[in-house]
C-alpha cells in the first residue's frame, strides 16, 4: 500500500508540467471563488468523502489505461491509437488530480491508500484478447456508464466549485466513450481464425462482467429498487447522486447504450444476459430490501 | 445511442482487419537489431552478454566521465529488461471490486 500524493512537493520542472496538464481543457475551474466555510460541515464531509473515492476511481483508471498503452505497440496498433491513449492518460492524470484538489478545497485534504497489486489485469491468452477484453469492460461499459454518471452529477450539483470540476470531467468522459466504442469496433473484426473463439469466450463473460459493474455502480439491488426514490441528493449538491440515482444511471445506460452497442458490434449475447441480470437483482433486491437514499460513497 | 451511431459502429465492426493487429508478440523484438549489430535505439531490449565473455578492461576516468550522463539510466534498463513477469491477480477493470460508486465506472 501507498499513499496517494498529489505533487513532490517541490519546486519541480515535473510538477509545474504536471499543473499544466491538470488544467481543463475546456472552461476553467475557479478555485479561488469558493468559500467552505459558507457549507454545513456535515455536507463539506460528505463531499469529500465521494471525491476522495473518486479520486481512488481515477487512479485505478489511469493504471489501467496506462497499462493497455503499453499493449498497442504489440499488436502493431496504428500511431492514432497511441495519440488517443495518450490523450486518455492525459485526462485521467486531470481527473484524479481535480478530484484531491476539490478535497483541498473543501478543508479536508485526502490521502488515500493505493494497493498496487490491484492495479494490474488480466494476462489473457493473446494480446488481442487481453486488449478487446479490457477495451469492452472499462470502455464500453465503464466509461460509458461514467459519462452517464457525470452529466446526471452535473445536473445534480448545485455548488459553483462542484460543477466546474464535473464540468471538466464530462468533457473527457464524453470523448473516452466514443474513443472506447471506436476502439471496441476495430477490435472486433475478424483479423484471424483464433477470433472466434475469443469472442466467443468473451461473450460468455458477459454476464459476469454485467454483475461486476452493477456491483461497482450501487445497482445490486436491481432496477425496480432503483426507480424509487430521489436521483440526487438535496442542495448543497457537490456533483452527489443517491444510491439510486447512481443504479438508475447504470440500468439505463446499459438499456439503452450498452447494450445496443456491444450488440453492433458483435455481441448479441448481450442483450440476454443484461435482462438475466435485471431480473436476478430484482429477485435479489427484493428479498434483501436496503435504502434507496444514501449518498455513496 | 442513436440509430445512425450503432449503425456506424456496425459498419465499422465489419471493416477490413487493420494491418498489425494480431500479430504475435514476440515479433516485436525482432527487428530490433540489425544483423547481431548492436540496437541503435537508445530504449532497445537490453541483451546480456554471454557468460563466458572475457572481463571487459576497467573504464579508466575519462571514459567513465564520457558516460556519466547515461550511467543512471543502464542499470535501470537492463534490471526492467531482465526482471521476471510475475503473475497477476484477476481482472480489475478500473476501480477497487465492491467499492463503486458514482464517480464512476470509469472506475471499474
Amino acid at each position: 500500500m501507498y499513499t496517494l500524493k498529489r505533487t513532490s512537493g517541490d519546486d519541480l520542472a515535473l510538477t509545474r508540467e504536471h499543473e499544466a496538464i491538470a488544467l481543463p481543457r475546456r472552461g476553467a475551474i475557479r478555485w479561488g471563488d469558493f468559500d467552505a466555510s459558507a457549507y454545513p460541515a456535515a455536507a463539506l464531509d460528505r463531499a469529500a468523502d465521494l471525491w476522495r473515492t473518486r479520486a481512488v476511481q481515477e487512479m485505478h483508471s489511469l493504471a489501467l489505461f496506462t497499462e493497455l498503452a503499453s499493449q498497442l505497440h504489440v499488436l502493431g496498433a496504428p500511431l492514432d491509437w497511441s495519440g488517443a491513449f495518450a490523450r486518455m492518460i492525459a485526462d485521467e492524470v486531470r481527473h484524479t488530480d481535480l478530484c484531491l484538489r476539490v478535497c483541498d478545497a473543501l478543508g479536508r485534504p485526502a490521502a488515500p491508500s493505493i494497493d498496487p497489486r490491484e492495479l494490474r489485469l488480466l494476462d489473457r491468452a493473446s494480446p488481442r484478447a487481453h486488449v478487446r477484453h479490457a477495451v469492452v469492460a472499462a470502455f464500453c461499459v465503464g466509461e460509458t456508464i461514467s459519462g452517464r454518471m457525470f452529466r446526471a452529477a452535473l445536473r445534480a450539483a448545485t455548488v459553483p466549485l462542484a460543477r466546474d470540476v464535473v464540468a471538466a470531467i464530462v468533457v473527457d468522459e464524453t470523448f473516452h466513450a466514443e474513443l472506447g466504442w471506436e476502439l471496441g469496433a476495430l477490435l472486433m473484426r475478424r483479423s484471424d481464425p483464433s477470433f472466434d473463439a475469443e469472442r466467443g469466450a468473451l461473450a460468455a463473460a458477459l454476464p459476469a462482467l454485467f454483475r461486476h459493474y452493477a456491483g461497482l455502480c450501487c445497482a445490486t439491488g436491481g432496477p425496480s429498487w432503483a426507480s424509487r426514490g430521489p436521483r440526487a441528493e438535496p442542495a448543497p449538491n457537490f456533483g452527489e447522486l443517491t444510491y439510486a440515482g447512481y443504479a438508475r444511471e447504470f440500468f439505463e445506460g446499459m438499456a439503452r447504450d450498452v447494450v445496443p452497442g456491444l450488440a453492433a458490434i458483435g455481441f448479441p449475447e448481450a442483450a440476454r444476459a443484461f435482462d438475466e441480470l435485471a431480473a436476478d437483482l430484482d429477485r435479489e433486491g427484493g428479498e434483501g430490501g436496503g435504502s434507496s437514499t444514501r449518498t455513496k460513497s | 445511442m442513436r440509430p445512425h451511431r450503432l449503425h456506424r459502429l456496425t459498419l465499422l465492426t465489419r471493416g477490413v482487419a487493420l494491418l498489425g493487429l494480431g500479430a504475435p508478440a514476440a515479433a516485436c523484438h525482432k527487428a530490433a537489431t540489425d544483423g547481431g549489430n548492436e540496437p541503435i535505439h537508445i530504449n532497445a531490449p537490453f541483451t546480456p552478454p554471454p557468460a563466458d565473455a572475457a572481463d571487459p578492461a576497467a573504464p579508466s576516468s575519462s571514459t567513465a566521465a564520457a558516460g556519466a550522463p547515461d550511467a543512471g539510466d543502464a542499470p535501470a534498463a537492463s534490471a526492467a529488461a531482465s526482471a521476471p513477469l510475475l503473475p497477476r491477480p484477476p481482472i480489475r477493470p478500473n476501480a477497487p471490486r465492491g467499492r463503486g460508486q458514482g464517480g464512476g465506472a470509469s472506475q471499474p
